[in-house]
């Protein structure tokens, strides 16, 4: 943890460089995937010159208590389970954040091929874009970041 | 051969034969000459009778003449009579020609003496006459002297007595032998001037019968002129009566008749002294006849000698060429014999060294399988534990190519094995159950990886009626399905490879499983489908450099099949396809048929801490790997390069068991091993011993047992096996991890760190926590699916498991992952506990062997940070 606390420093330290580092959540409920995530992003980061700031949360009531932060984009895994906490799964989340700021960008993330086909559904719920666990998994997600940078600049 | 035997045989049949014929007509010839020779000559006998008839018939005529008895003439008439016949006789018994002239002779000389003996006789008669006449003449002197003297008659004078003298003397002239000059008939015919002694002797005779007509003639002729003489005296005498001339004729008469009588007498003398004379020339026909018949029969005897000197001469001379054709034909025989004899036994030379040869052979595989085995025992081993250690990624992939090398140098080294095993007739079907569907997922499974980097489709069907267990030799019926199936992938480069196993039930419990393998690749051309079966035979050449194999694979294939009875067939198009049918006969068998095999699949190695395990070996390499093996199961474990030092160590020491080599240098493990058992009898202990032996075959490993070892392992072994044989032998009970442990000796996912490392920003502690961060959440993941598992709670299971696939998939861990993924799909759609269950073993089992890898990866990276910070 002193680890990722570094980290996050690291990143803080990049960002006071910078002007406006992007604020990016994970919530993902496996704790390395959460840490790969977080590190594609920073990686990302360097790659497109922005800087990045990630916060990782390994459940969907984490992230709301966070909310206040104002993230730029929350990285939500659909499939949150931990727990059984079936009341506050994907859907919920996306749903409390976009009411808490519409203006947040939510990528779904998920390893469920077959969720790709409800990519549309998952627009309509609010969130951006939708994300597969994949091999590919980095580019898409840097091809992302790289747009709506284009779009925040 | 046969041909001089017969020959030979025939040849003395022959030889003995002529002996038989010839001796037997010597003998024949033989004892007829004896048979003559010892009779009596009837010949001679005859010719005797003839003479002594002659010189009965002589004296009595002698007789007579001086008796004057008729009477005693008798035997002289008798002998007349008989005569005859007598010479008949003789006449029928002669057969020569010479003697029947000589025989005419004598007949002619017999009758000429008869007729002499008859003048005599008549002479004699007259003689009578003229005596009474004599008598008158002395009674008359007597009157005379009374009277007057009377006057001889004058008158007779003119009749010229002398005449008579005459006559008889010329009966007297051809007396002496004026021979020679007459020639006879006979002899002109047949008196050859050759012969100067018989002309002579059969001169004789025919001049005297020549002779003897005349000479008879006169004769008879003088008998009558004499008798014509006396009746004219006795006429004239009484003419006158004149006293005085009485007294002179009778004078004169007397004086006549003294004449007359001397005459007579003289004529008798005459007479006698012929008769004498052919007497003798009787004689000396009779002789010469004796001595014809003589010479005859000394002819007779000379020719039997000449004859059974002839006999003789003949049988020694077959007998000699009897006996050299013999001996040639003998020896070419006996040659024959000596030289059949030498070539059976180059034959059996030829044989035993070809025997020997195919011994060497089998030695030679067997040691060539040891020598190979034994380093490649090392190298198999020493790969299976360095991968339990931490490697990076490019190591893990060059150790990965090792172990898989390995694997196949052992495969090819098996398959050459077995083919000579199958080729030798030494290889024995076992009689295990075996489950046939486990066998075809067990294989389809070590293919998994191949299929899927040629992107094939691979699809199994096992029919509702094929029986779950049979019983027969798994390791066989794998071996072909391993065969067939490689070669269905190998031969494909794209499409798919199906496999199809459907039942036949057979009399007596016992099936006929077909088993199709077809795939959709390159296919066989027409003219090579006959020769795949072949040894070392791959359509072509060019298959060989293209896609690799030794080509024995379809060869073993149909040896197995036909092992079992069963038969293989092909269906083939080119570029279209290939399809294999194999049929093989096994019994039905039940549950209970599988136990053992399935306990053979289980590895646990916590209960084999802390035992005591001696393991002699003179390869150090191997030591050393099984120590490391122990070293990782804790055993205490002692090493041992040598056979004595075994023995005396197992003297000191008591173990749990021990691991002996069978080929050492200086004592064999078997050897060594019967000393150890000796000195255990006496003290009542057993250890059990296994021998770790290269065998190449089952009989030789059996063997060990006959030595008193308790089990036998067979290099290369793997970890598992190793694990198993202690298990087995000390009597662990290793059931619990059952099923859970198969395939251990698949190599672990290797774990791929690049991304990871690229992440990091060259901050190795990134790295370290991230595995960190998976090897912890993977063990409560990993507990937590169990435990949904044990409730059968589906959704939980589903969910977890999918939770889990990314971090695997991000390291690189893709069995784990797909494992994973199965079950997240399992436990959504099908729910098959025994599914899951077994993919959540096969997850555990292949975390167990991850776990490690990623521990020594997260040392060795803190190993690095530690060093560079110092």
């Amino acid at each position: 943890m002193d680890i990722i606390k570094q980290q996050e420093e690291v990143s803080k330290l990049d960002i006071s460089k910078r002007n406006a580092p992007l604020k990016v959540f994970i919530v993902d409920d496996d704790e390395y995937f959460n840490n790969i995530l977080q590190s594609y992003i920073n990686k990302i980061g360097t790659e497109i010159n922005q800087l990045m700031e990630t916060q990782g949360f390994l459940n969907g009531s984490d992230c709301l208590k966070a909310i206040k932060k104002d993230p730029d984009y929350v990285i939500l895994d659909f499939y949150l389970d931990e727990n059984n906490d079936i009341t506050l799964t994907g859907y919920d989340v996306l749903e409390k954040i976009k009411k808490y700021n519409a203006d947040i960008k939510v990528i779904v993330i998920s390893q469920m091929h077959e969720w790709e086909n409800f990519k549309e559904e998952f627009k309509h719920f609010g969130a951006s874009d939708f994300l597969k666990k994949d091999d590919n998994l980095y580019d898409n997600l840097k091809e992302m970041m790289r747009h709506s940078d284009i779009d925040l600049i | 051969m046969k041909g001089k035997i017969i020959l030979t045989f025939a040849l003395a049949l022959l030889a003995l034969t002529v002996i038989g014929f010839v001796g037997q007509n010597t003998l024949t010839q033989l004892i007829v000459s004896i048979k003559k020779e010892s009779q009596p000559n009837p010949k001679l006998i005859s010719l005797k009778e003839i003479l002594s008839d002659l010189s009965d018939a002589e004296n009595s005529v002698r007789t007579y003449t001086i008796t004057r008895e008729s009477e005693n003439l008798t035997p002289f008439y008798q002998s007349i009579s008989t005569i005859d016949n007598k010479i008949n006789s003789l006449y029928e018994l002669t057969k020569n020609k010479d003697q029947l002239k000589m025989v005419d002779s004598l007949q002619v000389l017999i009758e000429k003496k008869y007729s002499i003996l008859k003048q005599l006789i008549d002479i004699k008669k007259d003689q009578g006459v003229e005596e009474v006449l004599e008598r008158v003449l002395e009674n008359i002197a007597k009157i005379r002297e009374k009277s007057s003297t009377p006057q001889p008659i004058t008158k007779t004078e003119g009749f010229n007595p002398d005449e008579n003298y005459d006559r008889i003397k010329k009966v007297k002239i051809p007396e002496p032998r004026q021979q020679e000059k007459k020639v006879s008939i006979f002899q002109r015919i047949f008196g050859g001037g050759n012969e100067s002694h018989p002309e002579e002797t059969t001169d004789q005779p025919t001049e005297l019968l020549a002779e003897e007509t005349p000479k008879a003639g006169n004769t008879s002729d003088t008998v009558t002129q004499s008798s014509k003489y006396r009746l004219y005296t006795f006429q004239d005498s009484p003419n006158d009566l004149n006293s005085s001339d009485i007294g002179q004729i009778i004078s004169k008469i007397g004086q006549e008749r003294n004449e007359n009588i001397k005459a007579i007498k003289e004529q008798e003398l005459a007479l006698t002294q012929r008769d004498n004379d052919l007497m003798k020339e009787i004689r000396e026909v009779a002789n010469r006849i004796e001595d014809r018949e003589k010479t005859i029969s000394v002819n007779r005897a000379e020719a039997a000698q000449k004859a059974t000197d002839k006999a003789i001469y003949i049988m020694s001379l077959t007998w000699i060429i009897a006996l050299i054709i013999f001996a040639i034909l003998l020896f070419i025989i006996i040659s024959d014999i000596s030289r059949n004899q030498k070539n059976k036994d180059k034959l059996k030379e030829a044989k035993e060294r070809a025997e020997k040869l195919a011994r060497v052979k089998e030695e030679f595989l067997s040691n060539m399988s040891h020598e190979i085995r034994t380093p490649l025992n090392s190298i198999i081993g020493y790969t299976e534990q360095l991968e339990y250690t931490a490697l990076n990624p490019n190591q893990q992939k060059y150790l990965k190519n090792i172990h898989h090398s390995g694997d196949h140098l052992l495969t090819i080294i098996n398959d050459i094995l077995d083919y000579a095993k199958l080729e030798s007739g030494n290889l024995s079907l076992e009689e295990i159950g075996f489950s046939v569907e486990q066998q075809l997922i067990d294989v389809v499974d070590t293919f998994q990886n191949q299929i899927k980097k040629k992107n094939l489709q691979f699809h199994y069907n096992i029919e509702d009626d094929v029986s779950e267990i049979l019983v027969g030799d798994p390791v066989r019926f794998r071996q072909i399905l391993i065969n067939l199936i490689s070669n269905a992938i190998k031969f494909t480069p794209a499409g798919q490879v199906t496999v199809n196993i459907s039942q036949q039930a057979l009399e007596h419990e016992k099936v006929k499983l077909k088993l199709i393998v077809s795939d959709t690749g390159i296919g066989i051309p027409k003219s090579k489908l006959n020769s795949i079966f072949k040894n070392f035979a791959q359509a072509d050449s060019g298959t060989t450099r293209k896609y690799g194999g030794t080509g024995l694979g379809l060869s073993i294939v149909k040896k197995i099949t036909s092992l079992h009875n069963g038969t293989i067939s092909v269906e083939s198009e080119e570029n279209t396809g290939t399809s294999f049918t194999v049929e093989l006969i096994y019994k039905t068998g039940k549950k209970e048929d599988l136990k053992e095999a399935k306990k053979k699949s289980s590895i646990y190695h916590i209960p084999l801490e802390g035992k005591k395990i001696l393991v002699v070996d003179d390869q150090e390499y191997n030591l050393e790997l099984i120590k490391v093996i122990f070293d990782k199961w804790k055993i205490d474990s002692t090493l041992i390069s040598s056979g004595e030092q075994a023995i005396a160590n197992v003297k000191e020491n008591h173990y749990d068991m021990i691991f002996m080599d069978v080929q050492m240098p200086e004592i064999s493990g078997l050897e060594v091993t019967k000393q150890i058992r000796k000195y255990e009898k006496q003290h009542e202990r057993h250890t059990p011993i296994i021998a770790l032996t290269a065998a190449a075959s089952k009989e030789e490993a059996e063997s060990c047992i006959k030595h008193g070892m308790n089990g036998y392992l067979l290099k290369p072994f793997t970890q598992k096996n190793l694990f198993l044989k202690i298990a087995e032998t000390l009597g662990i009970s290793t059931e619990e991890e059952s099923r859970s442990t198969e395939d251990a000796t698949e190599p672990s996912d290797s774990m791929n760190l690049d991304d990871l490392h690229e992440l990091s920003n060259g901050n190795p502690a990134f790295v370290v926590n991230m595995l960190n961060i998976f090897v912890k959440n993977f063990d409560i993941d990993l507990n937590d699916l169990k435990g949904a598992l044990k409730n059968k709670d589906w959704n939980k299971l589903q969910r977890k498991s999918h939770k889990m696939i990314p971090p695997c998939r991000h390291l690189g861990f893709n069995t784990l992952m797909t494992s994973l993924k199965e079950i997240e799909a399992e436990s959504e759609h099908e729910q098959d506990f025994y599914k899951i269950d077994k993919l959540v073993k096969n997850i555990s089992k292949n975390y167990r062997k991850i776990r490690p890898v990623i521990e020594a990866e997260v040392s060795n990276i803190q190993k690095d940070i530690s060093e560079s910070a110092a």
